[in-house]
């Protein structure tokens, strides 16, 4: 604190002068929040391959944990009557994928809505998801695809 | 017809709010005082037209008038009223008529309020509002309509979505639209006072209110949405850290920084070019809040189809930065700071660092929501952020956000004598050190847990502090009883204590997401009627299924009998299946809050069989309830500030003394 009074009086009126010590304090946030971001990136963040792209991984995809966007097929989902599985198809511009998943679903999730499946790839081809994320289309509009022909302008 | 109405009042309100932002500058440029009344005029007339379209979309929905095409989107004969009212703004054209009808209106406020007291800079506000009143319109009349027709004309409509159908989305979505809009105000009146070369205090002064009112209705819209995330969309939580979420809470975090920082700027002359900064950027985020929510380009960062409005959007947001920052850059030797920091131990120093972490968190969750779109231009791959990364990134800066509320307190303006401070702080840190040793007792073990509720409670007690020491030193001087004396405290200084309850009610919701976050249970369980499973301290019992039909519903409702030790309630969570919506059932979630534990019960049902058999999501969430509370609190609090002063006057709290003169904040 001395070194600022002396500045101030030193300085007169010269009130450009950065104080040393907030400057000191910005970087320490700075470098706080870099650090912060940079360790949690890894584990925060998940790459989405496509269907065709998982294909391409081969037996990788039987043993690394993957995640898969896509549309789920229309028509393609059963729901075991005994146990919490769901079986449906997701599709992408590169292809369909078969996804097994067992647990609870949101109640978005339905023919058309956009998923992001997580899991691996069984030795049969189908994926086992432990997670499922439905994308809510948008909380505010007119949600289900299948109201296009009334709903989307155009 | 009410189509051929509809288009046109858009249309004549789009020319009205093109003319009265052109009008409005030449009359201040060319110094013709005719040409800017008749432009406040023409605000007046946009108000009017914008009214008008809007009853006309009413009156469409009343009548079932099928023959536009918004309207079949968004409402059936059978929906209930209230959501036939809601159907209004909840598709893309009405969300964006609803939009420019409230800043229409508030523009006329703006008017009514401003028009002689800030006289130089009200020709450049009105500009400001009506250019952008005038985007909206543009976008209303030639891209997404709420009038388009369809034909041949169905007998019925599609209805709104079922999930949008709850008492949640009457308001939240109004709230946060409003909030979004209100920020332009300030916004335009920081736009003025650049243009005009007026960087003084007075646009400051003029929309110290407007910038409280954006920040109370931005936290009632999140609020509301978040409870309304919990009551409805059944995962068990109030806050996913979606793009949606991200996008309605940064413009927030924006405001409430601004909020702290115009008080160093009005105290002291310093922070000038970062209030300039900070509302450009609040504004811009709005925007941005406003236009991620519709033009789908985040939340459908995975499919193919870009909404036709997402370009205009982007456009619009580019001219304004691009206009803002070339504004602000211009006028940058005009806005030194009038004095230096004296300390680090002062109000104002507490606040700039608290604006640096509100900052951070913003630049934190703009960098999460746009790192699929960063990923995918730089290595070609959509990387995508989940909540774990905010959690882990923000949670410490937010927590560090709550303790400095404590701190900044507790320091006086200009320079804080440590020893002072620290002697009068053994009460507060020791009843902090109680509470936090009792959430220890309670449960907490991992260091961030306990640090949480330390800064939490640190947070809390400061401020309880707080309205007893004036409480008491108004009693003194008023010779009143204490309860007298604490609600007057609001009136000696409405606006500083007002803040105050708003960091109570931060601080409890602060226990209230450390509570659920940290100490949640949850089971995923399929059971037959008769069977039950245990749930943490609670266990749910299954009995069975009842079925049961109304008009555009049919319901199929689980009877579930709930024991705690020697207690037991029933809870009936319900599948409803909505007509025109048979592929999206809706599960109606029980939440029952247990006293004096304070945890949620929160059972959904997922799924049944034939057999009577169902899957249940069960989750005990402790302590949710306070995050009501707390937000309760901060709205109040919001309010108290906001509400305009009546008679100024302050009190030496130290004396004791009542004396007229000028309120400190």
């Amino acid at each position: 604190m001395a070194g600022e009074v002396a500045l101030e009086r030193a300085g007169g009126r010269n009130r450009r002068v950065f104080d040393i010590k907030i400057i000191v304090g910005g970087v320490i946030i700075l470098l706080a929040v870099a650090y912060l971001v940079v360790a949690a990136l890894p584990s925060g963040t998940a790459y989405y391959i496509t269907v065709s792209e998982l294909a391409d991984m081969g037996e990788r995809a039987q043993t690394q944990q993957t995640r898969v966007s896509g549309n789920v097929v229309p028509g393609t989902i059963v729901r075991s009557a005994e146990s919490q599985d769901v079986r449906f198809q997701v599709e992408d511009e590169s292809g369909r994928l078969t996804v097994v998943y067992s647990g609870v679903l949101s109640d978005i999730f339905g023919d058309h809505v956009q998923v992001v499946v997580e899991g691996k790839q069984g030795q049969d081809g189908v994926y086992y998801a432990d997670q499922v994320f439905a994308k809510c289309p948008s909380r505010f509009e007119e949600a289900a695809p299948a109201g296009k022909d009334y709903a989307q302008p155009g | 017809m009410t189509a051929n109405i509809g288009t046109a009042l858009l249309f004549i309100a789009l020319l009205a709010a093109l003319y009265s932002a052109v009008a409005s500058v030449l009359g201040a440029r060319l110094r013709v005082p005719e040409l800017v009344v008749s432009a406040r005029n023409a605000v007046l007339a946009v108000a009017a037209l914008v009214v008008l379209a809007a009853l006309t979309l009413m009156y469409a929905f009343v009548t079932h008038d099928f023959s536009l095409k918004y309207v079949v989107a968004q409402s059936t004969r059978s929906q209930p009223w209230p959501y036939i009212f809601s159907g209004f703004y909840g598709g893309q054209a009405g969300s964006l008529l609803y939009w420019s009808l409230t800043l229409a209106l508030l523009s006329t406020a703006v008017i009514v309020i401003h028009f002689r007291t800030d006289r130089q800079l009200i020709p450049y506000v009105i500009t400001v509002l009506m250019a952008i009143e005038a985007f909206i319109l543009t976008v209303l009349n030639f891209i997404s309509s709420p009038f388009e027709t369809v034909s041949p004309v169905p007998p019925d409509g599609r209805g709104l979505n079922p999930l949008l159908q709850d008492p949640g989305m009457l308001v939240h979505p109004p709230m946060l639209l409003a909030g979004y809009v209100s920020v332009s105000i300030p916004f335009a009146f920081a736009l003025a006072a650049l243009i005009t070369g007026q960087v003084d205090n007075r646009w400051l002064k003029a929309t110290r209110h407007w910038a409280l009112l954006a920040w109370l209705f931005l936290s009632l819209g999140n609020l509301l949405g978040a409870w309304w995330a919990y009551h409805v969309l059944g995962w068990g939580g109030y806050w996913g850290w979606d793009p949606v979420e991200n996008a309605a809470i940064m413009p927030w975090f924006a405001m409430s920084a601004y909020v702290h920082s115009v008080l160093v700027q009005e105290r002291r002359g310093m922070l000038k070019v970062w209030n300039m900064v900070l509302i450009i950027v609040a504004f811009n985020l709005a925007i941005f809040g406003t236009f991620v929510v519709r033009s789908g380009i985040l939340s459908s960062v995975h499919s193919f189809a870009v909404s036709e409005i997402g370009p205009y959007f982007f456009g619009f947001l580019a001219v304004s930065l691009i206009v803002s920052l070339t504004l602000l850059l211009l006028r940058l030797p005009q806005l030194k700071d009038e004095h230096n920091f004296d300390s680090m131990l002062s109000r104002e120093a507490s606040f700039l660092f608290n604006n640096l972490l509100f900052v951070s968190v913003i630049l934190v969750t703009f960098l999460g929501v746009i790192f699929p779109l960063l990923s995918e231009a730089l290595q070609g791959r959509k990387i995508n952020v989940g909540a774990p990364f905010y959690q882990q990134v923000n949670g410490p800066l937010l927590l560090a956000i709550v303790a400095l509320m404590g701190l900044g307190m507790l320091v006086p303006w200009r320079r804080g004598a440590l020893r002072a401070l620290l002697r009068g702080l053994r009460t507060t840190l020791a009843a902090t050190a109680i509470i936090t040793v009792a959430a220890i007792v309670l449960g907490a073990r991992s260091p961030w847990t306990i640090l949480s509720v330390a800064a939490c409670a640190f947070a809390l007690v400061v401020a309880v502090r707080e309205f007893h020491r004036t409480a008491l030193a108004l009693r003194r001087a008023q010779q009143t009883h204490y309860p007298t004396a604490l609600l007057a405290v609001f009136r000696y200084n409405r606006r500083r204590y007002g803040g105050y309850l708003v960091h109570v009610g931060v601080a409890i919701m602060g226990i209230a997401i450390v509570g659920s976050s940290f100490f949640q249970t949850e089971r995923s369980v399929s059971m037959r009627p008769g069977q039950s499973v245990e749930v943490g301290q609670y266990t749910v019992a299954y009995q069975g299924l009842t079925t049961w039909s109304e008009p555009g519903k049919h319901r199929t409702i689980a009877a579930l009998l709930v024991r705690n030790g020697n207690r037991s309630f029933e809870v009936a969570p319900q599948k409803v299946v909505y007509e025109n919506w048979e592929e999206q059932p809706i599960s109606e979630v029980v939440i029952k809050t247990v006293y004096p534990q304070l945890d949620d019960v929160y059972i959904v049902m997922a799924a049944f069989g034939e057999d009577g058999t169902a899957s249940f999501h069960i989750f005990v969430n402790p302590l949710v309830a306070f995050l009501w509370l707390g937000g309760a609190l901060l709205v109040i609090g919001g309010l108290i500030s906001w509400w305009p002063e009546a008679v100024p006057a302050t009190v030496d709290v130290r004396a004791g003394r009542l004396a007229p003169g000028t309120v400190s904040s």
